[in-house]
């Protein structure tokens, strides 16, 4: 009898965040928050220490706060004035240091710890999908995007807050049928004639051979000094990701991240990775929408450089 | 009970994740979840589950097996592939209360496919003196399903491939035999001056992919020829030698010949693996078999399409081999669906 998966209770980012909890246990932690990082693969975790004045103060000369997954201290407030310490931590032996004797009256501390998370920690957390293929209308494609968290035992855990920002997943959306319709016709009868002279060099048929460089010439002359070249700069401005964003809508949550090519093959992107990103919390777990490609649109902008860029 | 909000991926591809999840607001007290889906169907991985302890078969989520008592999610994908292009699936999730109450959550999504047919192909082909040898095979072919599909046309007599793919692969080998290249190891790296940018990774894995490919013979050459092939490549200073080669011609062919690129992708959805095919008419041919293969974005294979076309050769002299283009005309009956 099989057992259906589920993911591992937040795995280690959660159990490093527990790690870090319990050896800090003298001084009664309470984590306010945990905000994972899906782009940058970070973690912050905000914490309230108490550590308690006069004998005891002497009693523990050192905080120590292990650092796991490189975990490290980036601000620390006094609990009662919010105001930011400058204290000095160093490492040692897989511990941030720093001295007591250094700390104000308060009892209260608000620390907040930076660590990293691995790619497979973050596959436990959250899942984010869309689909290979678009739903093609005949203005528009359209892909779902769904993304969720897998697991929300890790509020159990901790008994505060989590967040994960910028769940990130890449549209692959394609473009090469635009570019291949948007060619201006004229242009596309000079790489067809361009073609058939390269071949007909290959074959040694004279006869070909000529009446293939002849039709070359008679096109080249008609539309001036065109040249491949300059098809493939004006190819490269257009599909620049500041132009293509103009074609993307996207529905909330979610809010476009990076644009880029991908070349495959050779000079003219196939498609366009568009990532996109939204943020999951306790109050919403998981989120869908819709990235829709206006390619129509897309096309009809294509055509206009083409015209204007061979001018 | 109050579903906050639900979600199920409208359509996929056979063997393509499907997610689905629920969030809801509820006064009574949930017992439990169950969870239905078609047999083809399987279900992948519990969001918001607490262990690996939900039986694949019972597919009963009780309450205290849930991380947090209002939101719930699953992946699920079908393992079939059907003959329709597109199967509108239903999957159950139920929601049990203490209260004797159920709640029924119906979840729709469309299993979609490409579909390839032959619309239009030669009933018998004749070859004769003033036949136009450009002209001799014509197919139409549509497509009538959803989502893309990647084809890759062979031709085969006696189950002996006799097509090759009018594609970068096989241009750059024909410059290199006409160079004799292989037979005197002399490789020439052609400069390119022009300052166009392509992917130098892209093509750096191109040129190894097409060496792997000649060392596994899958190039149509002379037996002698294949010989003095697999000699050089396996002498590694000669293997990169003719991998550089390889690279530096790709290059070049690639920015002279953007046609390559725009003929690749006949219509929306449909996009030709290697480019043109043409085959090999040799003596005493008297039919071929010409194999549409094709598989979707994420590589689910489908049935091939097939068509076995009687040919006569009635020439005067049919001593020479030549090559006779395989001419397609693509068609596209993609249907809207909502």
């Amino acid at each position: 009898m099989d057992k259906i998966p589920s993911a591992r209770s937040g795995g280690e980012v959660v159990e490093t965040a527990l790690k870090i909890v319990e050896r800090l246990g003298p001084y009664r932690p309470e984590v306010k928050s945990m905000t994972v990082d899906y782009v940058n693969r970070t973690s912050v975790l905000k914490l309230l220490l108490t550590i308690p004045e006069g004998v005891k103060r002497i009693v523990r000369s050192k905080i120590e706060i292990p650092a796991y997954n490189d975990y490290s201290v980036y601000e620390i407030f006094e609990g009662d004035s919010l105001n930011r310490l400058n204290l000095n931590w160093r490492l040692e032996d897989g511990k941030w240091v720093t001295n007591v004797s250094k700390l104000p009256k308060s009892e209260k501390y608000f620390v907040i710890l930076h660590g990293k998370v691995s790619e497979d920690a973050l596959n436990e957390i959250v899942g984010v999908y869309c689909p290979e293929d678009p739903k093609r209308e005949q203005d528009r494609d359209r892909y779902w995007i769904q993304s969720g968290i897998k697991d929300m035992s890790i509020l159990e855990k901790i008994y505060s807050e989590l967040s994960i920002e910028k769940v990130a997943v890449d549209v692959k959306v394609g473009v090469e049928r635009q570019f291949a319709t948007s060619i201006p016709k004229d242009m596309r009868a000079l790489l067809e004639a361009r073609a058939r002279a390269d071949a007909a060099m290959e074959t040694a048929d004279r006869q070909e051979l000529f009446k293939g460089w002849l039709r070359y010439k008679s096109i080249r002359r008609q539309m001036g000094q065109v040249t491949t070249d300059q098809l493939l700069q004006v190819a490269k401005k257009v599909l620049s990701p500041e132009l293509f964003l103009l074609f993307i809508t996207i529905d909330s949550p979610f809010s476009l991240g990076s644009v880029t090519r991908n070349f495959q093959p050779g000079l003219i992107p196939s498609n366009i990775i568009v990532n996109v990103h939204t943020d999951l919390n306790f109050q919403r777990p998981a989120a869908q929408g819709n990235l829709t490609f206006l390619k129509e649109k897309f096309a009809n902008r294509l055509s206009t450089e083409f015209t204007e860029g061979s001018q | 009970m109050r579903v906050v909000s639900e979600f199920v991926a409208p359509w996929a591809l056979p063997n393509e994740e499907i997610p689905v999840h629920l969030t809801w607001e509820s006064t009574d007290t949930l017992s439990g979840i169950k969870l239905s889906v078609p047999e083809e169907f399987r279900v992948r991985e519990i969001f918001n589950v607490k262990r690996d302890n939900i039986d694949n078969e019972e597919r009963y989520i009780p309450a205290s097996e849930l991380s947090t008592q209002s939101y719930f999610g699953f992946l699920v994908t079908c393992t079939k592939i059907y003959d329709d292009f597109l199967v509108e699936k239903e999957m159950v999730v139920s929601f049990l209360f203490d209260n004797g109450q159920i709640e029924r959550r119906v979840l729709r999504t469309k299993i979609v496919r490409p579909l390839i047919k032959l619309h239009k192909k030669p009933e018998k082909v004749e070859i004769n003196d003033s036949s136009n040898l450009k002209k001799l095979f014509n197919f139409g072919v549509t497509h009538s399903g959803l989502g893309r599909a990647q084809v890759n046309l062979v031709v085969s007599r006696k189950g002996v491939a006799v097509s090759h793919m009018d594609s970068l692969y096989f241009k750059i080998l024909e410059e290199l035999i006409k160079e004799n290249a292989f037979i005197q190891s002399k490789y020439d790296i052609v400069i390119d001056e022009k300052d166009v940018e392509i992917d130098s990774q892209w093509l750096h894995d191109e040129s190894e992919r097409m060496v792997e490919k000649l060392q596994q013979g899958e190039f149509p050459l002379e037996r002698e020829l294949e010989e003095r092939v697999l000699e050089i490549l396996k002498d590694e200073s000669l293997k990169s030698r003719l991998t550089g080669a390889i690279y530096s011609r790709m290059r070049r062919i690639l920015i002279s010949r953007i046609l390559y690129y725009l003929d690749k992708y006949p219509n929306e959805d449909i996009e030709l693996a290697y480019g043109n095919v043409k085959t090999m008419i040799e003596p005493d041919i008297k039919e071929l078999h010409f194999i549409f293969k094709y598989v979707d974005s994420i590589g689910n294979e489908y049935p091939d399409v097939e068509a076995l076309i009687e040919v006569n050769d009635i020439r005067k002299d049919k001593s020479k081999i030549f090559e006779a283009p395989v001419n397609v005309e693509w068609k596209s009956e993609v249907l809207e669906f909502s």
